[in-house]
């Protein structure tokens, strides 16, 4: 269904948006729209009107800053992120996630902050749903930029964005991740939907090796196969000091956690975090650059 | 002497191409008239219930709204819709029509509604979002009934009645074939096979969902309407003489520009007399656009045949019987042609190219509480091509046999021609075997050990089938149809009309929707006169306009009413050949006709164009005694019989075992369609259709929960195939002209739907074969392939 009545802003600057949005008038974001456009031709959706950020400047930049952290404004471009050269170089895990979003349209328009942001379509709110670019920046630690009303920046961890969504009122201005160590390494794995894309099962891992190929730190985060992308930590923390098994000593979900629907089974998804885990390990393992 | 390319059969571009592409091609949500207003539906929130109340008050105050409309202002206004095949034969019941004739349903729902599409009222307003919004201020009360999703269920004692009508919600009993021989050969075989499998139901997706425009002109007294119909000479007579009740030339229809069909636009639905009833009712043009998700729980559906297959055989590879029982899940109501298309297409098929002695089957097709069930593209052919083809697939591997092999050895050869295939149809040319030889060679079939041990290095499970099909087109002869049941004449018209200055016009009866008719139908006048593609004009699909015709489906456009045009075209030759002998003084048979131009038999010099003959013609100062003036000539025609194009196709596929994910790598085919009008249309339908095989074998599916609700309700979770989900496909030709058409041409548009799912699935079930794995249901998700591998590994544990 589309709306008979609907009211479009386009502000010109952070203040102007951030005003608009905290103005009670039941405002959405607009970034590049997927998701939301999507969303308010639904029936029901609460939506007003939304407020276009396209013109809101300096939300587009791509910065690594001099004590190594990656500043993505919110504004960028999935396909941006997907190309990169300094993050297929050095946050490869985030590049791959980005490369597998949805379609080439999709990336082209979607956008870093919109993918942070975005919720579940699928009534199952509040949880955030299969989202690839979540589990990425969970692994990597990323923190979220977000200005509010109150004319204050603050600096959320992306797992309380994931969990909680953002703050009323409130706007992602960017995406921070640290830097990785030297003998670290990312990647992004995934099985997708064959019609909505998203991932059946997603997952991501950040692994840093001492020698002999020991794993000395490890980050793993799943999507898809469960209700909101999480941290595996207990399959984290048995992991590290090992050599990387043949098979992996338990699954890093419970069953419980995991999602079930027509076209995978909570069993089926819980077999796959398995086995994309430890592609996923292995692949960000050969990332790491061997000197 | 430089050899001349023959026009008909060459890849001349599409002459409908430049407007599409450049946008300015005019679609039915395009049309836009003054003083417009816009439709929406309610549609039911259940799958079956009682309709209690109705209150439509709030509804009518809403912004923009200008009507509301129910069953209640209906009743003697609109007639239900009619159903217009009764399978033939055979036991069959429906609701009733006061016409006489099987119903499929009220317009809009009275006591009761069967299915989540099921139309419950109708909101006109200013705008069309101002229609959707009121559509949620109508309160419907309703008493939920139980609901049936099966034809299993449906059967079952005490299971809920549909129709009041109909008893146990069986509308059609059908048996073909020979019951007795086919259950003596299953008694006395030394290698009996049996399966069971359900060729999941599938939503028909067209590019561009159904909608129409309906105008009443009061000055003439005249009905309009602008639409999606792939029929639009039929859907003028449905809904003239047994819907609305009006003259038929008070009803004019035109299609325009359609953006695929895959059969469903041939039907009648509701939304088509209420766009034209309102539109006399309000005294201004009605709009309707129906939305992706409307078109799902609404627009008819696909396959959803649940099949049991017995074959007999020999233990060195002769097939000696089959027996074929299916349940045909039609849905709530029985559409336009739905209840023909899930039987007969189904039971006189399940044979395919093999010459089995002693075959018989039986399709009942039974009411359920789902979306009524129609054509799609392959519709039956492909359901009972699926059964056997996993069958022999089964039967080879329990004999030992390369499948090729027995497949092969029970193929009906070409000095069977014409074949009898001993359940109702008569196959006419074609060399199957060696159709099937030429796809093995080009697959590289033999050489497929070596590719198996390179995936494996891969950790990927390399499958290899290769499958034959034939696919009866060209519907079709009217007297067969009529005893196949069908309330209707099956023939194709063409009027050709050639200018004073030259130029052809060709109009068809037919309709295209997306095919190209355009192009291929002009090559056929083009090539038979002499001129080139660019000075033939071809128009259709106003019935204004247009000789009487039927309209494309059953890949019948091209053969039968190709035909038409070819016929239309030769008298149109004929007849300025009998003015050039007029006007040179010699006998008609001393004339020679020759690109463009007529000349008496040796004179070159003294030719006179096609214009000049023409134009003498419209002069009309000096003709031959008997001859009208003018060159406008009309023709019908109804084919003496069916033609059966026929094909192979041979599939690989890689499994991931870990995951149970497939990939198509490689995938080619050799059809035969008989001669073709354009090369490159034909191998564009043949792509299309190879990959909506590959997207039922793999992704399509139609999922309802038990409560009837649509689970795949949308295009994000309903999985169409995607261009980068695919391979190339590498297509080849074969080419067996068929008798029963002037041209020789046989339907091209269904034919490369037939076997391209069962041969991803044999596949798929050779690359599992190792594992024990002899079957696996459609469609081939990860899950599935990676439970049925896990199955096989414990039973093989098991049996250890």
């Amino acid at each position: 269904m589309t709306k008979a009545e609907f009211n479009y802003h386009a502000p010109t600057s952070l203040v102007d948006a951030i005003h608009l949005l905290s103005s009670g008038a039941e405002l959405q974001p607009l970034a590049g729209g997927y998701a939301l456009v999507a969303e308010i031709s639904r029936a029901g959706s609460a939506c007003a009107g939304v407020v276009d950020l396209r013109k809101v400047p300096h939300l587009d930049q791509i910065v690594t800053k001099q004590d190594g952290y990656l500043r993505i404004g919110a504004m960028v471009t999935l396909e941006r992120i997907a190309v990169d050269a300094s993050i297929v170089a050095r946050w490869t895990g985030l590049s791959d996630a980005a490369s597998l979003v949805g379609d080439d349209q999709t990336r082209a328009h979607a956008t870093l902050g919109g993918a942070v942001a975005v919720r579940s379509r699928h009534g199952v709110m509040p949880a955030a749903g299969p989202n690839d670019i979540h589990a990425a920046l969970l692994a990597l630690d990323a923190r979220v930029e977000i200005s509010s009303s109150t004319d204050t920046v603050s600096e959320l961890p992306v797992a309380h964005v994931v969990q909680d969504g953002l703050p009323k009122g409130s706007l992602i201005t960017a995406v921070l991740i640290p830097a990785l160590g030297a003998a670290v390494g990312s990647a992004y794995v995934k099985m997708r939907h064959p019609a909505s894309l998203y991932p059946i099962c997603g997952v991501a891992a950040v692994v840093g090796v001492a020698k002999a190929q020991q794993i000395k730190s490890l980050a793993l985060a799943v999507t898809g196969a469960t209700t909101d992308s999480l941290r595996m930590s207990d399959l984290e923390t048995s992991l590290i000091g090992r050599v990387m098994p043949q098979t992996l000593p338990f699954p890093g979900v419970s069953i419980d956690h995991c999602h079930s629907d027509s076209f995978a089974a909570a069993d089926y998804r819980q077999h796959l975090i398995g086995i994309l885990t430890q592609d996923a390990i292995t692949s960000a393992m050969s990332r790491i650059k061997t000197n | 002497m430089t050899k001349v390319e023959r026009l008909l059969g060459s890849r001349a571009l599409r002459v409908e191409d430049p407007a599409i592409l450049n946008g300015s091609a005019t679609f039915s949500a395009d049309l836009s008239l003054p003083n417009m207003v816009h439709m929406a539906i309610l549609r039911s929130a259940h799958a079956h219930a009682e309709l209690v109340r109705v209150d439509v008050a709030d509804a009518l105050r809403m912004p923009g709204v200008v009507r509301v409309v129910t069953s209640a202002d209906l009743a003697g206004k609109l007639m239900p819709l009619p159903c217009i095949w009764i399978p033939g034969g055979a036991e069959s019941h429906f609701p009733s029509h006061p016409m006489g004739v099987p119903g499929a349903g009220p317009i809009l729902a009275t006591d009761r509604v069967r299915y989540i599409g099921d139309p419950i009222a109708a909101v006109v307003a200013e705008t069309r979002e101002q229609a959707e919004e009121a559509l949620a201020a109508i309160k419907v009360d309703y008493r939920v009934l139980p609901v049936v999703t099966t034809p299993a269920e449906a059967l079952a004692d005490g299971a809920p009645r549909l129709h009041e009508d109909v008893v146990g919600n069986l509308n059609a009993l059908c048996t073909y074939g020979d019951a007795a021989a086919a259950d003596a050969a299953l008694e006395s075989a030394e290698v009996n096979i049996e399966l069971e499998t359900w060729n999941q139901r599938t939503i028909n997706s067209p590019l561009e969902p159904r909608a129409g425009l309906g105008e009443f002109v009061p000055e003439t007294g005249e009905y309009v309407f602008r639409g999606t119909s792939q029929s639009p000479h039929d859907h003028k007579l449905l809904l003239a003489l047994m819907v609305m009740g009006i003259p038929y030339n008070k009803l004019r229809i035109i299609s325009p520009n359609m953006g695929g069909s895959f059969g469903t636009k041939g039907y009648l639905y509701s939304d088509m007399p209420l766009v034209l009833w309102l539109a006399k009712q309000l005294g201004r043009p009605v709009k309707w656009v129906d939305s992706r998700e409307g078109l799902m729980r609404s627009t008819v559906q696909g396959r959803d045949q649940h099949m049991h297959g017995w074959l007999a055989g020999t233990k060195d590879g002769k097939i000696t019987g089959l027996k074929v029982k299916s349940l045909a899940n039609l849905g709530a109501y029985p559409s336009t042609i739905g209840p023909g298309v899930a039987t007969a297409m189904v039971g006189r098929c399940v044979t395919s190219v093999y010459d089995i002695a002693a075959a018989f089957a039986e399709v009942k097709a039974v009411f359920t509480n789902v979306v009524p069930l129609g054509a799609q593209r392959g519709s039956g052919r492909s359901e009972a091509t699926h059964l056997i083809e996993r069958m022999i697939e089964q039967y080879a591997h329990k004999i030992g046999m390369e499948p090729a092999e027995v497949r092969l050895k029970n193929m009906v050869r070409p000095d069977q021609m014409p074949f009898d295939n001993r359940m109702g149809w008569l196959y006419d040319t074609g060399d199957y075997p060696g159709t099937f030889r030429h796809a093995l060679a080009l697959a590289g079939y033999d050489d497929v050990a070596t590719l198996k041990a390179e995936a494996l290095t891969r950790g990927k499970l390399l499958g290899i089938a290769a499958v034959p099909f034939v696919a009866v087109s060209g519907v079709g002869p009217s007297p067969r149809m009529s005893r196949e049941g069908m309330l209707g004449g099956t023939w194709e018209s063409a009027n050709i009309r050639v200018h004073p200055t030259g130029e052809v016009t060709v109009i068809i009866g037919s309709k295209p929707h997306g095919q190209g008719h355009e192009t291929s139908f002009g090559q056929v006048a083009a090539d038979v006169l002499g001129v080139p593609l660019s000075m033939v004009q071809v128009l259709h699909s106003d019935t204004k306009r247009a000789p009487f015709g039927q309209g494309s489906y059953g890949s019948r456009s091209f053969s039968v009413g190709g035909a038409a045009v070819h016929r239309a075209a030769l008298l149109v030759r004929d007849k300025l050949i009998a003015l050039a002998a007029h006007m040179f003084g010699v006998p008609a048979d001393q004339i020679v006709y020759h690109a463009g131009k007529l000349h008496p038999n040796g004179e070159p010099g003294k030719a006179k164009t096609l214009q000049e003959v023409t134009l003498a013609m419209w002069y009309g100062w000096d003709l031959p005694a008997g001859m009208d003036p003018n060159l406008d000539i009309t023709t019908f025609y109804d084919p003496p019989d069916f033609n059966f194009p026929h094909g192979a196709q041979v599939c690989i596929v890689e499994v991931d075992p870990r995951t149970g994910v497939t990939e198509v790598v490689k995938f080619v085919g050799v059809h035969d369609v008989g001669v073709q009008g354009n090369a490159m249309i034909v191998e564009g339908q043949v792509h299309g259709g190879i990959a909506h095989g590959i997207g039922q074998a793999l992704w399509e599916e139609a999922v309802f929960a038990a409560d009837g609700q649509l689970v795949s309700r949308d295009l994000e979770t309903y999985a169409l195939p995607r261009a980068t989900s695919l391979p190339n496909f590498n297509v080849e030709t074969q080419t067996s002209p068929t008798p029963n058409t002037p041209l020789g041409a046989k339907g091209a548009g269904e034919i490369s739907t037939i076997g391209s799912p069962v041969v991803v699935v044999n596949a798929v079930c050779d690359a599992l074969s190792g594992y024990g794995v002899n079957h696996i249901e459609m469609p081939l998700k990860p899950e599935r392939v990676w439970r049925a591998i896990q199955e096989a590994k414990s039973a093989t544990k098991a049996a250890k």
